[in-house]
């Protein structure tokens, strides 16, 4: 630390002295670091890396699917720019989607979002679905399984369509409200022979929560994915039916409901899209390199081990089954869900009551109150403001993204650490170099190694 | 169980440790941004590794929060965020040393009691959590809201302020039991609410610096832990043991419930030793009993939620669900037949979580006096490290500037909170608590029709609510009792 540690003589050589120049010298040099980093060629498409937005958190369902097959890219060098995922996670994936629907439309933004982006449309949190993107092709399959816990005394199929025709709602259906296991249950009201069934929705997060409802008795029927209802069927649940046209190969003894003569077919595919309007051999190129990874033997293999049918929907097929899909879905009727009376306002309420009466409570007991022994007369002001100012400057300006991580950064821990020491005692080269250090390694860790789109 | 012994297995056991402490001692970066980004990293590896790297560094995740904690007031990890409140009084009272190596064995403690479960009970206790429905689950989560808003009550009534405030900020976005938007004021990037990272990080992290870089005086505050000398005896196991283990009991109990995490797990346990203790008032102000209870629960919860994550398939915390992708990538089939088919898989889990605890045991005891030297950076190095890990943090969550804001947004109602003397303990825990309890009375609701009645008629949540209802009048009762609000002895005046 002493090598560093450097104070000037005098505040005014800091400035004209030796030390400016070196100081230049070093921000200099970061400022180099930092052009050579982000100098890209753009001759071919892709000609810098495509950003995959996962508008789910990482480690989820969609965000492992996307990573095998980025995995495959990398590995079986299938583009000549690497493929970065970016978790963009909430509200259903429709904070990923919207940022997507305003990326620019050049090719280097990809979306990867299954029937959610239909769903989250036709329950209202936003206003738009799959017209807003161009898609560019469907890959792999996950169809719904319709189970019943075995204690339900619900048989078949045909059984629990007659239970829910004959008595409404006495059927608890375990969904994720809003989700498509919602319009799940919604569509398979429909198909009751006067088509006046109901459900009795039940909120329940992912599937695992549903099978716990399940299990429990607190829900008698819901929807699995194939490869939820594999991990589960031994603790005592019975499949009425998977809701496709064929049977599945992993559990060949669920009937289809196509041949249990109910044309109710419901299955979660992932879609790949990007902005409207991007160039249509970009497109082509996209597509191209997914196919590939798809086809790749070690995708093929993870795939079947999370129990993903390998399809490949491109063209007038691909088209097909999102009209096909999105028809279903804007047929049905959502029903409010019940809701907890005045909980938000009753809170609300609380909250101003709670003030009034400790604003009360203070004024008749002023002088005895809590000791404020960690604050008073110990503020800086003038270095609070230029911290607060320096702090709120630095976040704009990542925010509008123009100048690069790396020298942003550096000066912010600079100018940082001049405010945190004393006029006379500043370690500039110290600081000079922390400033540079952290900031490169930081954007090499987090950038590099980890991967994180930092901004 | 050979990759165990393998030296390759070793050494993941001992990187996924050091790593996850070292993550999890570092603001802003959690176990779950870890282990997340760490998963394609293992596609490479057996089923076997993957899970022993990604196990340990679970372990070691939930145990280095305690460092940052302790030094800095500032939780490295949400788990560690009831430690600052006796550990930092105890690092600037000199005791900070004696605070880590307390921390260190209970979490080793608490580890090793929920091993025992694991291996014990994993199978009766993960389906026996399935009864708990709806309903119970709204009890449950009351017991705690009420338990815990007393949880650094030196004054009830501002614990309950501050508690109520978490709710309401819980309350904008997507509703958790509808999925209904509210309270987003028609600004898209608020569809989402407010997330619990940035908040904390916020609450603690931001503001905490912020008040170190206010301050006049260099570093007033700053724990002094190189000159404590005293660590810790054998006799501290006698005293502390038996609430070393309830801690542990309570942080394996609520590890087993699905969703509800690691920080409530030592929150609880808080609460209770607090109850039991025999000078509740030292609570807040760095007692021993404080920080055991703390660490040995938030530990125990990782071992209660491998429970039914290992039994059932059902993920008990955000990690767990990133385990569960694990298993299923490598070709693991979880669920109820995973003892069946995969027993040795089952093994390397618990055996993992079995020596990872000690490895984080033996690691952290070298690195105690090592931690000392973070309370010696210069703070002009320090403070804006913290700053830059905890934009960061709040950034990569969603790679969305907007968490950043709600980060700074949080930072200063966390200033401002503390100068008018309102605890932030409780503000999280109801930020924590309000969205579960609103989801599990709502998908009661919605199963009985709207009908409230089974929240009395069903025995177990009956008997949560009566618990809630006796807890929270007799805290009344006594702050009437006192003639003031004050809850907690009084400072001792001798």
């Amino acid at each position: 630390m002493s090598l560093l540690w450097n104070p000037p003589k005098s505040p005014g050589r800091f400035w004209f002295g030796g030390q400016a120049l070196r100081v230049s010298f070093l921000l200099g040099m970061q400022w180099f670091i930092a052009v050579v980093v982000a100098h890209a060629a753009a001759e071919s498409f892709p000609g810098r890396p495509v950003k995959v937005v996962v508008p789910f958190a990482a480690g989820g369902g969609s965000d492992t699917f996307v990573r095998i097959l980025v995995k495959a890219i990398h590995e079986a060098d299938l583009s000549p720019e690497p493929f970065t995922v970016i978790n963009v996670p909430g509200a259903g994936g429709t904070i990923g989607s919207r940022r997507v629907r305003h990326a620019p439309a050049d090719g280097y933004t990809l979306m990867n979002l299954h029937d959610g982006i239909i769903t989250a449309k036709y329950s209202g949190t936003v206003p738009y679905g799959p017209e807003a993107f161009d898609p560019i092709l469907g890959t792999g399959r996950v169809s719904l399984v319709i189970t019943v816990s075995e204690e339900s005394g619900i048989n078949d199929l045909a059984a629990l369509l007659e239970q829910m025709s004959a008595q409404p709602e006495s059927i608890r259906f375990a969904a994720n409200l809003g989700a498509p296991s919602h319009f799940a249950g919604l569509l398979l009201e429909s198909h009751t022979a006067a088509k006046d069934g109901r459900f009795r929705f039940v909120t329940y997060g992912g599937g695992a929560k549903r099978f716990g409802a399940l299990m429990g008795g607190h829900a008698d029927v819901t929807v699995f994915s194939v490869a939820e209802f594999l991990a589960f069927r031994d603790g005592g649940l019975r499949a009425l039916a998977i809701a496709s046209r064929e049977r599945s190969v992993r559990i060949p003894e669920v009937p289809s409901t196509e041949e249990l003569g109910v044309p109710f077919r419901f299955d979660n595919t992932q879609f790949w899209w990007v902005p409207r309007g991007t160039a249509p051999e970009r497109k082509r190129t996209l597509a191209n390199i997914l196919r590939s990874a798809m086809e790749h033997s070690e995708v093929k293999e993870r795939l079947a081990a999370m129990q993903v049918e390998p399809v490949i929907l491109e063209g007038v097929e691909l088209e097909e089954a999102l009209r096909e899909k999105e028809e279903a879905i804007a047929a049905l009727a959502i029903r409010r869900p019940l809701k907890i009376p005045g909980l938000e306002w009753g809170l609300l309420v609380v909250f101003a009551f709670l003030v009034v009466w400790q604003g009360m409570h203070s004024l008749r007991t002023k002088g005895s109150g809590p000791p404020r022994e960690m604050i008073e007369s110990s503020l800086d002001w003038g270095r609070a403001f230029g911290a607060s100012t320096l702090f709120l400057i630095y976040l704009v300006l990542l925010g509008f993204e123009q100048v690069s991580f790396q020298w942003l950064t550096g000066g912010f821990l600079f100018g940082l650490g001049l405010l945190l020491t004393e006029k006379g005692h500043r370690p500039v080269v110290g600081l000079v170099a922390f400033a540079i250090l952290m900031s490169l390694g930081v954007s090499w860790v987090f950038g590099t190694v980890l991967k994180i789109d930092l901004p | 169980m050979g990759e165990l012994s393998s030296l390759s297995g070793v050494s993941f056991l001992f990187m996924g440790t050091l790593l996850g402490i070292v993550v999890g001692a570092i603001p802003g970066l959690t176990g779950a941004m870890l282990i997340a980004l760490s998963l394609p990293f293992t596609f490479q590896l057996s089923g076997s590794h993957a899970l022993i790297l990604l196990v340990s560094m679970y372990v070691g995740a939930v145990s280095g929060g305690m460092i940052s904690a302790t030094v800095l007031r500032i939780p490295g990890t949400p788990a560690a965020m009831i430690t600052t409140l006796d550990g930092y009084p105890m690092a600037i009272s000199g005791r900070g040393k004696r605070a880590l190596s307390l921390g260190i064995w209970a979490s080793f403690m608490g580890g090793m009691v929920s091993f025992l479960f694991l291996i014990c009970l994993a199978k009766p206790l993960a389906a026996a959590s399935t009864h708990l429905g709806p309903f119970e689950s709204f009890g449950l989560v009351l017991m705690a809201l009420v338990l815990l808003a007393v949880v650094e009550g030196r004054q009830f009534s501002l614990g309950i302020l501050a508690g109520v405030m978490g709710m309401l900020c819980s309350i904008p976005g997507m509703s958790p039991a509808t999925g209904e938007l509210r309270w987003t004021l028609g600004w898209a990037p608020m569809s989402d609410g407010f997330k619990l990272l940035p908040v904390l990080i916020g609450l603690f992290a931001i503001n905490g610096v912020f008040r170190e870089l206010f301050q006049r005086k260099g570093g007033a505050e700053v724990a002094r832990l190189g000159d404590s000398g005293e660590g810790i005896h054998r006799r501290d196991f006698g005293q502390h043991g038996w609430n070393g283990l309830r801690s542990a009991v309570i942080g394996t109990g609520i590890g087993i419930l699905p969703g509800i995490g690691a920080n409530v797990g030592s929150a609880v346990a808080y609460g209770v030793a607090k109850r039991f203790a025999r000078n509740p008032g030292e609570f807040g102000r760095g007692s021993e009993e404080g920080v055991i209870a703390s660490e040995s629960a938030n530990n125990a919860t990782v071992g209660g939620a491998l429970i039914p994550l290992i039994a059932l398939g059902i993920p008990g915390s955000v990690i767990d669900a990133i385990l569960l992708g694990a298993l299923i990538i490598h070709g693991l089939q979880p669920g109820p037949l995973l003892f069946t088919h995969h027993p040795a898989i089952v093994h390397v889990v618990m055996v993992t979580y079995l020596l990872a605890n000690g490895v984080m045991l033996g690691l952290m005891l070298i690195g105690a006096r090592r931690m000392a030297a973070l309370g010696e950076i210069p703070r002009w190095v320090l403070l804006p490290t913290i700053l830059l890990f905890c934009v960061i943090g709040s950034y990569s969550l969603g790679h969305r500037i907007f968490d950043v804001w709600v980060m700074v947004g949080f930072g200063v109602l966390g200033w401002g909170m503390e100068r008018l003397s309102i605890p932030l303990a409780p503000f999280v825990i109801g930020f924590v608590l309000a969205p579960l309890a609103e989801e599990n009375l709502s998908a009661g609701l919605m199963a009985s029709g709207g009908s409230w009645a089974p929240l009395l008629t069903r025995p177990l949540s009956c008997l949560f609510i009566l618990i809630s209802l006796v807890g929270a009048g007799t805290a009344l009762w006594k702050a009437r009792r006192r003639g003031t609000i004050k809850l907690g002895d009084p400072p001792a005046k001798e």
